[in-house]
């Protein structure tokens, strides 16, 4: 994710703190997201995210490497990568061994979930060691 | 084969996207809109991926790398590295030598490294990534001729015609080896239909000029059934060559001779049967069966040779 001060950028892209909708999330037809069907993709550690989402500054450390170098790697310190509740609004589902989605707890718009996310900002802290 | 079937579509899309990245970034675009757009899109293709392709595609993307790092030049070729290396070759497991080349990657001068990495890429039906590691090799190792054919075949494979002549023609002084003289036939002749019509008939002028002068460098093919193979193929280019001008006489004669050196040669029937029938043939029609038959007897295999100390300073020859 981008860097906006000390915190990731807030934003709806794959470069940000956010969803892409038709992309992250899916809305249904009353326009809301429904809790475990998608959400903010994360990982247990960079070393394990796809080559092209790892700032090729990395390379010394994987040689896989091609993300771009604008964007930062970010640590939410205080949970293990498992399933469990992140805030009272949003839980984390693994999916798989290297991928986790970080979704809403209970049926919410678009610019809700957005907000709720918004809000986990100053928990995250760049982390490429 | 590298990708499993239920997933090549998806792997060699994924493949081609990872090159551009890798493009743009040798460029210093990495980090501009072009290459985030690749990146979005290798998020859809990985879906496709099995477990397998991932890993050999995450290691395609280091050893792309290695086309533009400083090459590791000052290193002989260890034997007791290559070994493994080329046995994985020999068996065609190439996500196996792909990993060996990985894994020994600073005990192995760059040039033999590329090498294999372009056998096994274009072994496996990706003329494109396979062109980019010839090129690597051919460049750091520029005597080779063996890199050079490397390079001309896959970029002809890749249907990159254009690309293949400069390339032949770049290096038209080094080399004179009978395989080279073919291979320089095969892209002058791709390359002859999308001329003006003088220019057109200089190339098969040409393309006579060089088959013949690889003709006359070949030694006698005895019982060697795999240079047999090569002269009645020269001859099957010939034949097309006379046949383009419209010196059907030679043509024919070319083919006899070609049969003569390999009876059962099945595209020397194929290119008999079409001198035999193409009077019947509309001249639309036999310009591109021409074409047809000229790609099916041009060069469709890469070279494949073992590396090893004593042979890399020599040029490879029919």
């Amino acid at each position: 994710m981008r860097r906006d001060g000390d915190f990731p950028e807030i934003s709806a892209s794959a470069a940000g703190l956010g969803v892409r909708p038709d992309v992250d999330v899916k809305l249904d037809d009353q326009q809301v997201i429904q809790p475990a069907t998608g959400g903010m993709s994360v990982s247990p550690g960079w070393r394990v995210l796809k080559s092209w989402r790892i700032p090729r500054r990395l390379r010394p450390l994987c040689p896989r490497a091609t993300g771009n170098d604008n964007l930062y790697c970010w640590r939410w310190d205080e949970y293990q990568f498992a399933a469990t509740d992140l805030t009272d609004d949003l839980t984390l589902r693994i999916d798989d061994e290297h991928h986790g989605l970080v979704e809403p707890k209970k049926p919410v718009t678009l610019a809700e979930f957005q907000n709720l996310i918004a809000l986990t900002r100053q928990q995250w802290q760049i982390d490429e060691t | 084969m590298i990708a499993t079937n239920s997933s090549s579509s998806f792997f060699a899309k994924h493949v081609a996207l990872l090159l551009q990245l890798h493009k743009l970034i040798a460029r210093g675009q990495g980090d501009d809109r072009p290459a985030d757009d690749i990146r979005d899109e290798m998020d859809f293709t990985w879906r496709g991926l099995s477990a397998d392709d991932r890993n050999v595609v995450e290691g395609l993307s280091a050893d792309l790398y290695t086309l533009t790092d400083p090459p590791i030049t000052a290193i002989p070729l260890d034997t007791t590295v290559a070994q493994p290396i080329q046995s994985a070759i020999q068996e065609e497991n190439w996500p196996k030598a792909l990993d060996l080349i990985r894994t020994n990657e600073k005990r192995i001068p760059t040039f033999a490294a590329a090498y294999w990495r372009g056998l096994c890429w274009g072994e496996s039906g990706h003329f494109s990534v396979a062109a980019e590691f010839f090129e690597r090799a051919a460049r750091l190792a520029p005597p080779v001729e063996l890199f050079w054919e490397c390079l001309v075949v896959s970029l002809l494979l890749d249907r990159r015609e254009k690309e293949a002549q400069r390339i032949v023609n770049e290096r038209s002084q080094e080399f004179v080896s009978p395989r080279w003289c073919f291979i320089a036939a095969d892209v002058v002749l791709l390359n002859a239909e999308s001329l003006p019509d003088d220019d057109e008939k200089k190339s098969y002028l040409k393309a006579i000029e060089l088959i013949q002068t690889g003709i006359r460098a070949s030694r006698q093919p005895d019982d060697d059934p795999e240079l047999r193979h090569s002269l009645a193929a020269a001859y099957l280019r010939l034949a097309i060559s006379y046949d383009f001008l419209g010196d059907i006489v030679n043509a024919r004669n070319a083919v006899s001779e070609a049969r003569r050196i390999e009876r059962n040669n099945l595209d020397a029937m194929l290119v008999s049967g079409f001198l035999q029938h193409q009077e019947e043939q509309e001249p639309s029609q036999l310009s591109e069966a021409r074409n047809h038959v000229l790609r099916a007897i041009a060069v469709r295999r890469i070279p494949r040779a073992s590396l090893h100390p004593s042979n890399l300073a020599l040029s490879t020859s029919a």
